[in-house]
């Protein structure tokens, strides 16, 4: 029986398979359900924003039970990254340990705002202002925290610049590596959110909005395909 | 003196700098075309850039051809838009 | 033109008929890929002013031509200090490469610190993102374009210290490479940036 390093590889395909289930169905419970795709404009009045919640109240709070379920999709995801990272790198595997760290303190900001959601959800007939706070930290929240992600690309990029294996079995290609740079350089667009309320420059807007979502959209895609890639030619050589 | 005046990266520079300060005189004007003509100077100094201090000119045929084909796109979309209130 | 002295360039780096991708195709992917995100904003913006010619006119008004060319003159100035320090780093000149890396780095700081005093100057005359949709476009840009520089300065420096031994693989010419074509896009965003927000009156 194998009890080597790769033991785990059935385990760790389980996981990526988890993470790209669990990130379809977040984005189902989001887009479908919440119905905040498109995102509602950041400088909606207090009563239209109550609206949102009142108006579909039961489909929105079962769109938040199922976005809690799924919210953790970034953990498994983040844990097969971390033990690829460790197999690459020599003496204690910090690199991976960052990267795992904020990879699982990251997904906190994917089902935090969840919570809140389901708080401005919970009682629709309080006054709007209130429903209105817990509408704001929610989507402040969610939107503005790719700024914790920068410190988890950074392992993944010096991994992809530093690694001894060929690219073509690898986890982290040099391209994911120029990939994952991009994600960081496009990092700043999400904190502006919190100086506009209007514009390209609010968290409906161009800039923290539909340039890192179709970005991270691409770069998750990407990471779980080299992934799957690279654990395919691991049991290959086994 | 006259081996940095043949150097291909500073006769690049200084053919930048001079362009800047034109497009800046050109700026203080007033009209349509002020608009379209400073955009496109933009470009060219953008060309310039990438096939001098970015080396491509001495890149593979098909990445000098996706660099020109975007920098032509991008210019174009600026422009149409910029036609836009004028029209 | 740069040569490519070290024997460690020789394969990559020669003219060839196939040519020779500056960094890597990977950076490309970035380069392009950030270009064209910058493009959608430039896009944006242009269509906002479309909405309120005499606003914007009015708002542009309000800024500096003189800080913002010397800052193009500034970011130009550096990109030329980094191409040669890239094609010094190439012949293997462990003295003239970083040499070339900080003065670039010292025309970025040039460029951040005039930014501030840009910053101060609107600041002082009561100046803020909310005071007209030109200015939440004027400080939205340039403050994403400055995150762009202070990662580039940062970059500088990684190159200012690495070159200072002789690189020992072909991929650490690359990132080199990689790293350049990156601070030259950051002068190519603002060559652009600089007539759409100064001189398009």
């Amino acid at each position: 029986m194998n009890q080597g390093p790769n033991a785990s590889i059935g385990t760790q395909r389980l996981f990526v398979w988890l993470a790209i289930a669990g990130a379809l169905l977040f984005a189902f419970a989001w887009i479908a359900l919440m119905r905040f795709f498109p995102p509602p404009p950041a400088d909606l009045p207090a009563d239209q924003v109550a609206a949102l919640y009142s108006a579909h109240n039961v489909r929105f709070r079962i769109g938040v039970i199922l976005a809690l379920i799924a919210g953790g999709f970034l953990v498994p995801l983040s844990i097969v990254i971390s033990v690829q990272m460790a197999r690459l790198e020599r003496g204690i595997p910090i690199w991976a340990i960052l990267q795992g760290l904020t990879g699982a303190i990251g997904s906190a900001f994917i089902w935090l705002p969840a919570v809140a959601w389901a708080v401005a959800a919970f009682t629709p007939e309080r006054a709007p202002e209130l429903t209105a706070i817990f509408h704001e930290f929610a989507w402040l929240m969610f939107i503005t925290p790719l700024s914790l992600f920068p410190m988890q690309l950074l392992g993944i990029i010096y991994i992809a610049f530093t690694k001894e294996e060929p690219d073509n079995v690898s986890a982290f290609p040099r391209w994911l590596g120029y990939l994952t740079a991009w994600q960081l350089v496009q990092s700043f667009g999400g904190p502006m959110a919190v100086l506009f309320k209007t514009g390209i420059f609010s968290w409906n807007g161009l800039l923290p909005f539909w340039l890192p979502l179709s970005l991270f959209g691409a770069w998750y895609a990407a990471i779980c395909w080299t992934l799957l890639r690279a654990l395919r030619c691991q049991r290959a050589a086994d | 003196m006259s081996a940095l005046l043949r150097d291909r990266l500073f006769q690049a520079w200084i053919l930048l700098c001079a362009v800047t300060l034109l497009s800046l005189v050109i700026g203080g004007a007033s009209g349509a075309a002020v608009g379209v003509a400073v955009l496109a100077i933009a470009f060219a100094k953008a060309w310039l850039v990438m096939f001098t201090f970015m080396d491509l000119a001495r890149a593979p045929l098909a990445l000098r051809v996706i660099a020109c084909v975007w920098l032509a796109c991008a210019l174009g979309t600026l422009l149409a838009i910029h036609a836009g209130a004028a029209g | 033109m740069r040569r490519g002295g070290s024997d460690l360039m020789q394969d990559s780096s020669a003219v060839s008929p196939r040519g020779h991708i500056p960094g890597e195709a990977g950076v490309w992917l970035l380069i392009f890929g950030e270009m064209s995100f910058f493009t959608a904003l430039f896009a944006s913006f242009l269509h906002a002013r479309n909405g309120d010619v005499a606003g914007f006119a009015a708002g542009q008004a309000q800024l500096s031509r003189t800080i913002g060319a010397v800052n193009t003159l500034l970011l130009l100035t550096s990109s030329l200090f980094v191409a040669k320090g890239v094609g010094a780093a190439q012949q293997g000149d462990t003295i003239r490469a970083p040499r070339m890396f900080a003065l670039g780095l010292a025309c970025g700081l040039g460029f951040i610190l005039l930014k501030g005093v840009e910053y101060a100057g609107l600041f002082a005359r009561g100046i803020a993102v909310t005071s007209h949709p030109f200015f939440a476009y004027y400080f939205g840009l340039t403050a994403l374009h400055l995150g762009h520089v202070l990662i580039g300065s940062g970059l500088l420096a990684g190159l200012t210290a690495a070159t200072r031994r002789p690189l020992a693989k072909p991929s650490h010419f690359a990132l080199m490479e990689s790293a350049g074509c990156f601070w030259h896009m950051v002068d190519l965003l603002w060559i652009v940036l600089f007539p759409l927000l100064y001189l398009v009156a």
